[in-house]
Formats: C-alpha cells, structure tokens, sequence
C-alpha cells in the first residue's frame, strides 16, 4: 500500500476554537493506482492531501506511506520522505519565479542532494513535452506550461505517490485536458500512484477510484453515484 | 554673607598692616619696634621738598585734602581726597614687587550739597609695581589713578594738582597755597595726649589753598573754584591708654583766620584735657593753642543708615583766650565715610559752615569737620577694638 | 473623524499587532535620535563650559592684556595710574600638582589687597580668612574638597611646597571650578614668575562704549595683546568647533542608517497590506488618504523613537560627556564639563530628526502603497519593477553625484567648517544608493552562481531571492554600506593618523630623557623650572647634550599659537624635526641661530597662508618683532599653531631664562637604564620630573587613542542600527517570499536548508554593503583626511591602510549580518508550509 490513513482526525485551532478539518478518514492507495478526491471547496481536501504528503501530521489516528507512519517521524525524516516518496502539483503558486523552468523542475534534486540533476530535470521536461521551454522563467509561460512544469518538478525524482490539488482548476478545458492527458500518460509511463483532489467530476471521471469528502467525513461509496 | 567675610578678612590683613593707626587703638605688638625705626622727637629737621613726601621709616602717613569748593553758578561742593600710608615689616628672602612692605589707603569724597548726595570712594593697595607710592623725584603721590603732584617752582608755596576719579565722579584740581604752610605743635611735633608726651606726630599743614578746576559728577563737569586744606602728617604709632576717637575740624574764616581744632576723645564722651590746636592768622603766621585752650561741645546728632553709628554733626566751638565762639552746622548730614566692603572703620568727614563772634563781632566760614570712633563697625574684629581700644599716638 | 478612525485601524492596530517590528523600527529611531541627543547634549555639557579652566576667574572683564613671555609686574602700574575709571585686576596663572592626589589644579595669584572686583559680586569668589598675604597662605576652591586649616604640598614650576589653606572659596554648582588662590606676590614666587603677570583683566564702566583699547595700547608693551574679554572661551570654542561638527557627523550618520530602517519598515507593511490598501481603495479610500495614512505612520514612529531616543540620548551622555570631555582634555584645554541639560533646543532636535527622518523615509512607500489603481494595488509590488527601470537612469544621476562630490572637495572651508568636505560624502552615499541596485542585481547573479556549487541550490535561491526584490535589498545594501563606510572610513582615517603620529613621535622626540616641571603635564601648562636643571643635568656623566626648551603662548593674527625656543645648535646632532618643504636642515638651523627667523608647523603655514622666504611680525615681549620663516614643519602635537625658534637668539626678545623642558641626550655607549637613576640624582631637590621618551610617546599614543573613544563608540552605534535594519529587512523578505519558501518546503527543504536560505541572503547583503561600504568608506576616507582634516585641522596626514583592522571590521561586519540573520532564518524555517500556502 502506498498510502494509508488509519482513522485519521485533523483539528485545527482556530482562535482558541477547535475546527475540525478531517474527521475519522481511513483509506488506502495502492501502487499505480489513480484515486480522485471529490468534494466541495472546504470540505478538507487540501488537509487530507497534506496529510498524504507529509506536510502535516495528523491530531488523532496514523498516516503511513509506503508502510511508515508519519507521526512517528520527526521533522527531517518527514522532509526525506517528502524528498523521495512524494510529488506535489497545485493550482497555485506552483513555480519559484526566480527560477527557470529546467531549475524549477531540478529543485527537489538539489534540494535531495541528488548530483546531475539537471539532464533528468531536461528529461523530465521532454517528457512533459516542454523541452525548449526550459530557460524560460515563470512569467514567459502559459497557464497550461506552468503546471506542466510543475508536474515535470513533482515527477522528477520519481516518487510513489503524486499528490495534486486540483492541477487544473486555473486551467481553461483545453489545457486542463491536456494536462489530464499527460498525467495518465506519465502514470502509464512511471507507474505512481496518484491522489488527485478536484471538485470537478469530469477531471475524477479519468481515476480508477473516487473518495467523497464532505464536511471533513469520506462518504458513502466509492462511486460518483454516491454523490 | 561671603561678601561679609571677604570684608572682615580684608579687615584683619589690615589689622596686620596697618598695626594700628589711623584712629584705631591696636595691640602694641602687633606694630613692633620694627615696624618702623623713625620716632617722633622735637626739632625734626624739616626740610623741603623732601618733607612733603614720605617717611617709609614712620609706621604711620597720611596727605589729607579737603575743601569747599563753587561752582559758576554759585553751586556748593565738598571735597576729600586722602592718602594713607603703612609701613609693614616683610621678609624679603625672594623679593618681589607685589610685598607688602608699603601699604596705602586712599579716600576720595564728594559733597553735592544741593542734591544732598555723599560720593565715597576707597583704594587700597601696596606700593606694588607702581600702583601707589610716593616719589620725591616725580614730585607725587598716587594710589592709582588718584595723585597729588606739586609742581615745581615756589617751594614755600608749592602749586599741587589733584587728580582724582572713580565711575561716579572725577575732580581735578590746582591748589595754590595761599600761605606756607605750617608745622604744628612745638618743636615740629603735635602732642596728642597731654598725660603723655610719647603721644605725637609730625604735622604740618597748608591751611588756606585756593582752588581751581573741575569737578566731574555722572558727565556732569562744572568749572569749580573754592578753598582747600591740606594735612600732612607721620609718625610711629602709639597707643593713647582710654581713648576711642578723636574729632577734629579744619576752619578757614572769611576774614582769613585759619583753625585747625582738634579732641582726643574718652569712652565717656569727654576729652580731659586733651583738645588742643592751631591758629593761623591772615598773615600765616601759627600759634599753637595749648592742651585745654579750646572748647568743643557737641550739638545734634546724626545717626547713620548704613553703620547705625549716631555722629554729633554740629558744634560749639569756643576758643575763649581769643573771644572766639563759633557754630559749626554741616553743609548736609549724611557725610559719613563709609565704604561698602571697605577697609577703615567708619568715619564722618564732612563740609562745613561756620558762624559765630570774635570779641563780639560777627565772623564765619567754612571748613571741613572729622569724627572717629563712633561706628560700630569696628568690634567685628576689624582694625582693633576702637571702643576699648587706646587711641594711637596721633590724631590731627 | 470617521477618517481618523479608519486611519487608525489601518495603522494603529497593525502596528500593535506587528509588535516586534515596530518595536524593532521605534529602537532603531530611537537609537539614531538617542546618538544626536547624546552627542548634543555631551558637546553642550562639555563646551558650553568648555571655557578653559583658567577663565574661572575671569569675572566681568571687558578686556583683557596678555602678552608672550609674560607681561612685566611694572605695566600694571603704568595701567592703574591711567586717568581713565577703568579697573584692572592682574593674574598670575598657571598650574600647581597636588603632592597627594597627583591632580593638576590651575593656581592663580591675584592682588588680594587692591583688586575691588574681587569683592564685587559674582565677577569672582572671594576667599574667607585672614593671613592673605603669607607667602604659604592658599585658598582652595569648594570643589577640591580640601578643609581650612589643611597643611597642602604643592608642586608649582619646579618646587615643591607646603601651603596652608586659608579657607575655601565658594564656587557656583554650574561650574564648579576646582582651583587653588593665592596672593599674587606668593604665586610668582610658587610659579616662578617673579616680575611677571600672565593676564590684566580691564573692567570698564558699562554705560561708556569708548575705544579703550585706544587708550590702554600707549601704555603696554608694543608686544601686548589687548583684546575682548572671553577671547579665549571663543578661541577653545572656535578650535573646539571643528570637533563638535565631526562628532555632530558621525551622530548623524547613525541617524541616516536609522532612516533606512524605518524605510524598510513602511515598505514591508505597505506591500504586506497591499491586499487591505486595494480593499480600502476600492470602497472609496483616496489616494492622499492611504498615502497620509502611511505618512501618520511614520511620524508615529518617529515620534516614539524621538521619546524614546530623549531618553536614552540623556543616559549616553553621561558616557558621552566622559569621552568627549577626556578628549578636549587631551586635545584642547583642560576644563571641568558642565551640567547635562535638557534643553527646549535638544528636544526640538530629537523630536525634528525623529519624525522628519520618519516622515521622509515613509515618503516613498507610502506614495507606492496609495499609487496605482485598486486592482494594481492587490497584484505584485510595483518598486521592484520601478526600481529595474529606473535604475538606468539612476545611474546616470549617481555619476552626476559623484561629479558633484568630488567638485565639493575643492570648496574651500565656511568658517573653518569644511561644508565642502562634509557634503561629499554624502554625495557619495546618495550616489551608492543609486547604484545600489544594479550594482546589486550583477553581483547577486554571479554571486548565486559562484555559490551554487559550495551552498548547494539555495544559495543560488538565495540570490535571486534577492536580486528578486531589488527594492528593498538594494535600500538594505546601502543602509549597511553607509554605516560599512563609516567604519572603514574612520578606520583609515584614525589608523592614518594615529600611524602619522606614532612616526612623528619617531622622529620629534630624538632625545633619551625629558625632564620637566613635576605634575602631570598637558596643554597650557606653562610650568617652566629653573635653567639651572639644565645645567646640572648636563654635568652627569654619560649625557652628551641637555637641549634646553621653552615654551612661550602668543598671538599671531589673533590666533594663539605656542613659540618653542629649542637649542637649535643640537638640531644638527639631533634632528628632530622634518620639513614639508624639502628645506635643507643644515641651512634652516643656521638660519635660526641668526634669531631673525623662525620655522612654523604646517598648521601655521595652512592657517596663515604663510610660507618660507614670508616675513611675519610677531608680538614678543619686547615688542612687535620681524621674523623671516626659514621652513615648514609638520606637527601633530595638537591643534595649535606652532613655531620654533632659537633660544639663545630670542632671549633678546624674551629674556625669561626658565625652561620648560630639557631634553637629555646620552652618549651612544650609555647606560640607559642607570641614566635615570643618576639624571633623578642630579636634579633632587628640585620639583622635576625625569621621563624616558618611551614613556612619553605611550602616553601620547595612549591619549589619542582615548581622543578617537567617542568616535568608535558612535560607528559601532551606526553599525549596531545597521545591523538592526540588516534583520528588519531580512525578515521582511522573509515574510515576503513566505509562500516560496512553503513550496521549497513542500519539495523537499529541510528545515535546515530553509535556514541556510536566509542566512545566505544575509551573509549576500553583508558582503555586498562590506564591499560597497569599503569602496565609499575608502573614498570617504580620502575626503576626510585631505579635505575635513586639512580644513578643519590643518594637519596633512599620511595615508595609512590599516589592513588588518580593515579585514577585521569587514569579517565582523558580515559576520554580524550573518548574526543578524539568525532570527528571520529561524523565522522562516520555523513557517508551517501547509500554513502558509493555505493562508495565500
């Protein structure tokens, strides 16, 4: 299993208020598989893809990649797990905009102290299919470019699990096809499983498997029926 | 306070200086046997020009100018310009100019009698680097900017030139002697006292000078003529067992008779014996008016502002060998001799009026009157202890 | 009154929300304000009554007669007999050691018995006992603290004395001048001044304005000086002015350092509210609004920082008053400082620096912050792209500065303040603040690159991170730049000098021993001893030549300046002094001994714009005599003209045989170390002092090094406020580019490498403001020693690197800015990525 969530609770404390963010979630991804994440704007998805990435550790219950249980790692070893099993692509904020495109997408290389970064990092972004767009900085490209970068960046160290939320949602339909495409593909080509957090019910249609949150609780069955 | 202090200790160094003299009775002591070696003995070979300056050998000096003077309108002035001289014992293993070894004292007073105004005025130096002295070569003496010269010529009659100022006021004057001038007492010594012979000074004065110049009051210059007295006397000084001030008067009648009166006076008020004096007739020629032979009674009495001191300023005077009796009214009261912050004793020296009779007829004329000893100043351990102390071996 | 209200809820409460940063940026005015208050007061306090302390008993004289060598006992004379109402009052001054506490106290001897303004009121004390006129009777100022009746030795010229303290003289608490009075008769003798009076103090009548001096110059001397009274307060104010102004520099330097930061500070809200400024634009704010609303803002800081700085201005004074005052103790005249005073004036100043300096810096954020439309105003900050496109132009109006600053070195001085020389660099500085940014921009390219490989990729982050806001790290490079500058400026400028002294000393002081009047020396002095220790000294054995020396005050020009009579004849032996002009000492020396011709310092020259082959009159004792100068001398003694001559030929004009000094050569083969032990034989009994010349050139080394304390004291001040807007601004960029440092975080950054992040960027700017701050320091520098010295001083000093003290202050420097970094490099790593990227 590549990813686990064990009963897993959230709060956040907001104005010495206890919010619930994720309430008792449990669910499994297993390797190469592709599961959507489908809810409405609030309803804990970001949390619960953070959650997925390490990036946090849950209030009550476990989250265990690959096997590893997140709250029992202390904040390095979550950064080398981030380094080596993890990928993230957003709907913003997604480059440094002091960096090119090819730096950009070699960052997690450097970052892990991975030497020759940068012809992977070129390989990487062939495969995307933005090759010549390499040099270019953030503010040279298109929308759609941008978060091809991204994924370029989220893939480049071959993680086990691609964590995105909503990749496309700044996208307009052509471009977030395209990048719904190039996912599958990439996926085909490099076998990660992929948590894909949306609110669009055309971008969950291409998963294997859809989760429904609301209100911070996974509802009712796996299928978009249960909706 | 301080300036109070700075006063009292100024005070006390003169106590030191001065040992003595000028009226106040010291501690013998204090003005030891070399102080100064001179001593007054009759037949003193007086000699001029030499004689009308100083004698360092005598503990004590002093050149006393007053007078009457007028203006072209008929204003009334008074005048007293003084110099006094010490003579102090000093250590000369380095010497410098600044020892004290000559110490002189300077008086100059105006009488404004028409606005009642007293300008007093005090100096006190050592001969230092020429800041006062007396020199026989230049024919002066000075404390300052304050001199007398004489100028050469006629040494009966010596011209002498005044010259004095202060911010207030500046006078100078031409004093032409109108007679010689005259050596008082007999044998060239005045005795003071006449249970004591050793009581004496050396003493001669100008009694009539006719003076000429300006007087200067606060820019004010007015062109003055009047009449002038000068003193001149020296001695060693000696303390006068009981006696706590004199008073003395200078009297030049229009009909140019000149007195020179004075009193030796008691704790009690009295003189004993001892009033005595000179008559000088038109002629210039002197008698000496013996022990007893004048009358001094004291009329009004004045009490002072600034020392609380009560000074008789008015007078009889009787001289009845001669059928003289005479008023003596001072031109204002408050003639007092007082220094703030000043080193001698209070005193009242003062311009004056005279009227009276002589064998029946009428007669009058000015002067110049002088009371010691009666400011209480002096108890605060200044020159001496002027009530309780002796009188010194001199008075004018 | 509702605007007020809005007013205050886009200010007020952010500031107390931000805490931190506003107290940050309140401290750092409050430290620029704290340092003019400091420096202010201090200069006050010690110059106000800065008087020498030789004028304590100047009282209410209108003039004054002094005259080189002495005036003769006899003038007063001449003086007091003048049939003006004039009142003169004669002074013998000079020094006397106390045996048992070592202390130097000015002795006066004044005419006990004929001087009237000793009595006078408040125009001087008047001491209180009886005995004035023994010669061992002494008055002591309430201050020294000594009790009447006390028995007092007292080393005065070169004898030793035992006096007794008559009383004690009551001094004003404003002054509080500590002294010893005696009659002047004792005093010529305890001085060894026989004959001679230092000063006659002339009192006029106040109602008449008549031209006294007229009437008074028929009877003194032809050599006599008669000038108002104060003279000399305005010659140690004037000399002591020049001072004040580098101090009052230096204190505004911190100031300027202290603008960046309050700068940097608006700016950071202004970008951080862009969100709130375009909400409230777009409901109706106008423009004039937010940017009052900015402004508001930086008055208030200004206004906290100028209470604040008030105060603690008031605490470094007293500090302060200690170091400025030891240094015109040691430079100037010695003097009691005064009363620390708050003044109307000092407050106006503060409360002016403070919220001017607040006012100006917030000008330009707030002008961005209410530019623009509301949408712009939510989108990107709008500097960082203005500052790219203007930079070009920038340029070109930094070249033009620089253009200017150089042309203001060649401005000749304002009074003796060199206006030219202070402008300049600031000049410079205005022109590195241009630059600033594209000098910023290429170096933090290549420094990103050049890092890249030992930092690993986030340096190179860290590069354009900062490259990427131009705006305020370019205004952070010239914040630290400026105070760099400051440092290295005075670095090279103290170093120069102190290493231009230290080779003067060399070379002045040829002989083995000095011997003097005991008690500790300094400026004024004018103890002198007998020429007869000269003599004795030159009896010992093994003492090849006694170079007798005398030391005379005068006027040239109505400028004091100091005559020294030497034995020029040992010159040739002893070569002691260097020529500026290249003159051949053989011929210069016996020039001198013909004693028609004198050689002058190099301050003399520069002052008077006299030169060799010039003849100048000078007022000696005996009158007004025509020197010819046969060389310039340089002299780093002090800031006194100076002029030498010889003494056997000039006796004829100051025929006082006293000494001052002698200098003791030994032969070659000498012992040393035994010579002491027999030139103190020589010379017992006699109130001197035998020195080894090591010793004196410790102590004037160890003297200018207590002169520059202040100076040190106000850079690292400046540099401490730099290093304050150093971390201010670090964190804003932190706070800046939060959201990118999440992301860096969510792709793999350790905690560690996020650290490191910041902490390059501050070790970037720290390098960079050290290498720009060198650069205007080293150009500073030269503006320094050869225009505000030259001018101010008139010392030409040579240049010195001081490079291990330079390397030093730069490694401190971007040391301290690494330092500096530490906490937003904490606050930055510590930033929960999930947090932040939610929050944006």
């Amino acid at each position: 299993m590549v990813l686990r969530f064990l009963d897993v609770e959230k709060h956040y404390a907001v104005s010495d208020q206890r919010v619930p963010a994720l309430n008792g979630v449990s669910l499994d991804v297993g390797e190469g598989e592709w599961v959507a994440l489908v809810g409405r704007s609030g309803c804990g998805k970001t949390t619960l893809l953070n959650l997925a990435g390490a990036a946090d550790l849950p209030t009550r219950g476990e989250v265990e990649i690959e096997g590893v249980r997140t709250s029992s790692l202390d904040d390095d070893a979550l950064t080398e797990l981030r380094r080596h099993k993890i990928g993230f692509v957003f709907q913003f904020l997604q480059l440094l905009p002091t960096l090119s495109a090819v730096e950009n997408v070699e960052l997690p290389l450097q970052l892990a102290g991975v030497r020759r970064a940068r012809p992977r990092a070129r390989e990487m972004l062939g495969r995307v299919g933005i090759a010549e767009l390499a040099d270019r900085h953030p503010h040279q490209l298109s929308g759609g470019q941008m978060q091809r970068v991204a994924i370029a960046r989220a893939l480049v160290h071959e993680p086990s699990l691609l964590l995105a939320d909503e990749p496309t949602g700044s996208l307009d339909d052509e471009a977030a096809g395209s990048v719904m495409e190039l996912l599958l593909d990439l996926r085909r080509q490099l076998g990660t499983s992929i948590l894909m957090a949306t609110h669009s019910l055309e971008v969950a249609a291409v998963s294997d498997r859809r989760l429904i949150l609301r209100d911070g609780k996974l509802i009712a069955g796996e299928e978009p029926g249960g909706l | 306070m301080a300036r109070r202090r700075w006063r009292a200790a100024r005070l006390l160094v003169l106590a030191a200086a001065l040992g003595g003299a000028l009226g106040a009775g010291v501690d013998a002591q204090g003005a030891g046997p070399e102080t100064g070696a001179g001593r007054v003995v009759p037949g003193y070979p007086f000699e001029f020009p030499r004689d009308h300056f100083s004698h360092p050998a005598f503990d004590t000096e002093w050149w006393y100018y007053t007078g009457n003077l007028e203006a072209a309108s008929g204003r009334h002035f008074g005048f007293e310009l003084t110099f006094f001289r010490k003579t102090r014992a000093v250590d000369r293993v380095e010497p410098s100019a600044w020892d004290l070894d000559q110490f002189w004292l300077a008086h100059f007073t105006i009488t404004d009698t028409r606005e009642e105004r007293f300008i007093v005025d005090e100096r006190a130096n050592r001969s230092g680097p020429g800041i006062a002295g007396s020199d026989v070569e230049k024919r002066r003496i000075w404390n300052g900017n304050w001199s007398v010269e004489w100028r050469p010529g006629d040494e009966a009659r010596p011209t002498q030139v005044l010259t004095a100022m202060n911010r207030t006021a500046s006078l100078r004057l031409t004093l032409s002697p109108r007679k010689p001038a005259v050596v008082h007492g007999h044998g060239g010594v005045s005795r003071k006292a006449a249970a004591d012979p050793r009581a004496a000074s050396h003493y001669l004065s100008f009694t009539r000078l006719a003076a000429t110049g300006t007087l200067t009051i606060e820019s004010e210059a007015f062109a003055v003529t009047g009449l002038a007295w000068m003193d001149h006397e020296f001695f060693a000084d000696y303390p006068i067992e009981g006696k706590v001030g004199w008073d003395w008067m200078s009297i030049q009648l229009d009909d140019g008779v000149d007195l020179m009166l004075f009193g030796i006076r008691d704790a009690n008020g009295g003189y004993g014996a001892d009033t005595t004096g000179t008559l000088v007739d038109a002629g210039g020629a002197a008698r000496h008016l013996e022990f007893g032979e004048v009358i001094l009674r004291p009329g009004r009495r004045w009490r002072s502002g600034s020392t609380e001191a009560e000074y008789p300023v008015e007078w009889e005077v009787e001289i009845p060998g001669i059928g003289l009796r005479l008023d003596v009214r001072p031109r204002i009261d408050a003639q007092e001799v007082f220094a703030e912050g000043g080193i001698l004793p209070a005193y009242w020296e003062g311009a004056v009026v005279v009227s009276g009779e002589r064998e029946g007829k009428p007669t009058g004329g000015i002067g110049y009157l002088e009371m010691t000893g009666y400011a209480e100043e002096f108890d605060t351990g200044g020159i001496g202890d002027e009530r309780t102390g002796a009188e010194s071996g001199s008075a004018r | 009154m509702a605007r007020a209200v809005l007013l205050f809820r886009l200010i007020v409460r952010s500031m107390v929300r931000d805490r931190a940063r506003a107290l940050l940026t309140v401290s750092a005015v409050a430290l620029g304000v704290a340092v003019i208050v400091a420096v202010d007061l201090a200069g006050e306090a010690s110059m106000g009554s800065f008087r020498s302390s030789l004028e304590a008993l100047q009282g209410t004289a209108s003039h004054e007669i002094t005259q080189a060598g002495g005036i003769p006992d006899a003038v007063h004379g001449d003086l007091v007999r003048l049939e003006e109402p004039l009142v003169f009052s004669p002074r013998v001054e000079g020094f006397a050691s106390l045996v048992e506490t070592g202390e130097r106290v000015p002795l006066f001897g004044v005419d006990l018995i004929g001087d009237p303004t000793l009595g006078e009121k408040g125009s001087m004390a008047r001491p209180g006992t009886s005995e004035l006129l023994d010669p061992d009777s002494v008055w002591a100022s309430d201050s020294l603290g000594i009790a009447p009746g006390a028995r007092l030795a007292v080393v005065g010229a070169d004898r030793r004395t035992e006096l007794e303290v008559r009383g004690v003289i009551e001094t004003s608490e404003a002054q509080a001048d500590r002294y010893l009075l005696m009659d002047i008769a004792a005093a010529q003798r305890l001085l060894g001044r026989t004959g001679r009076l230092d000063r006659i103090y002339v009192h006029a009548p106040l109602d008449e304005t008549r031209d006294w001096e007229e009437r008074l110059r028929p009877v003194v001397p032809p050599g006599a000086a008669i000038l108002p009274s104060g003279t000399r307060t305005e010659d140690n104010r004037r000399m002591l002015r020049a001072f004040r102004w580098n101090l009052r520099m230096m204190s505004y330097t911190t100031i300027l350092v202290g603008a960046f930061l309050i700068y940097n500070t608006i700016t950071a809200y202004v970008v951080r509210r862009r969100q709130q400024i375009g909400i409230v634009r777009a409901v109706g704010a106008s423009r004039t609004m937010i940017r009052s609303a900015f402004l508001f803002e930086g008055a208030v800081f200004g206004l906290l920082g100028a209470a604040a700085g008030l105060v603690v201005g008031r605490l470094l004074a007293i500090g302060a008053v200690e170091a400025v005052g030891g240094t015109v103790s040691s430079l100037y005249v010695t003097s009691t400082p005064g009363d620390l005073e708050l003044r109307p004036w000092t407050v106006a100043l503060a409360v002016l620096t403070g919220v001017g300096t607040s006012i100006a810096s917030a000008w330009w954020p707030a002008r961005e912050a209410a530019g623009g439309a509301p949408t712009e105003a939510m989108a990107r900050a709008r500097l960082d792209t203005q500052v790219r496109t203007a930079s070009g132009r920038f340029t070109i109006v930094a070249a033009v500065l620089t253009g200017l600053a150089i042309a203001c070195c060649f401005v000749p001085p304002v009074d003796r303040i060199p206006v030219g020389g202070y402008l300049a660099p600031i000049l410079l500085a205005g022109a590195v603040a241009l630059v600033a940014p594209r000098l910023s921009a290429v170096v933090l390219r290549i420094a990103g690159r050049a890092l890249a490989a030992p930092f690993g990729v986030i340096a190179n982050v860290a590069a354009r991170g900062l490259a990427a806001s131009l705006g305020r790290t370019s205004v952070i490079v010239t914040a630290m730049a400026v105070a760099t500058a400051l440092v290295v400026s005075m670095g090279v400028t103290v170093g120069s000098f102190r290493e231009t002294v230290v080779d003067w000393l060399e070379s002045r002081l040829q002989a083995d021993y000095y011997v003097s009047p005991a008690g500790p020396g300094g400026r004024g002095a004018g103890s002198t001893m007998d020429e007869e220790v000269a003599a004795r000294l030159e009896t010992v054995p093994g003492v090849m030549d006694v170079g007798r020396f005398r030391t005379h005050s005068l006027r040239y020009d109505s400028i004091p300046a100091t005559l020294g009579l030497a034995d020029v004849a040992l010159y040739e032996r002893h070569p002691g002094v260097e020529f500026l002009d290249g003159s051949v000492p053989e011929a210069v020396w016996a020039e001198l001994a013909r004693g028609d011709r004198v050689i002058v310092s190099e301050l003399f020259s520069y002052r008077h714009d006299v030169h060799r082959g010039d003849t100048i009159r000078l007022a000696l004792g005996s009158g007004l005599v025509e020197l010819g100068i046969a060389a310039v001398f340089y002299d780093y003694s002090g800031e006194r003209d100076l002029l030498l001559g010889d003494r056997e030929a000039l006796l004829e004009h100051l025929p006082d045989p006293r000494l001052s000094s002698a200098g003791v050569y030994l032969e070659p083969d000498a012992d040393f170390a035994a010579s002491h032990a027999t030139l103190l034989r020589a010379v017992s009994g006699r109130g001197v002092k035998v020195t080894p010349t090591r010793t004196i050139r410790e102590e004037a080394i160890r003297i200018f090094d207590r002169a520059f304390a202040i100076t040190w004291a106000l850079e690292a001040i400046a540099m401490f406020v730099a290093i304050l807007a150093m971390a201010e601004a670090l964190l804003n960029l932190v706070f800046d580019r939060r959201s990118e440092l999440a992301l860096l975080r969510m792709h793999g950054a350790s905690v560690a490498q996020v650290r490191r992040l910041v902490l390059v960027q501050a070790g970037l700017l720290g390098a960079l403001a050290s290498g720009v701050g060198l650069v205007l320091g080293a150009a500073t520098a030269q503006v320094l020693l050869r225009v505000i010295h030259k001018q101010s001083f008139g010392w030409s000093v040579q240049l010195h690197w001081p490079w291990e003290l330079l390397a030093g202050a730069l490694g401190v420097i971007v040391a301290a800015s690494v330092v500096a970094g530490l906490y937003p490099a904490r606050v930055g790593s510590r930033l929960a990525p999930v947090e932040v990227l939610r929050a944006d």
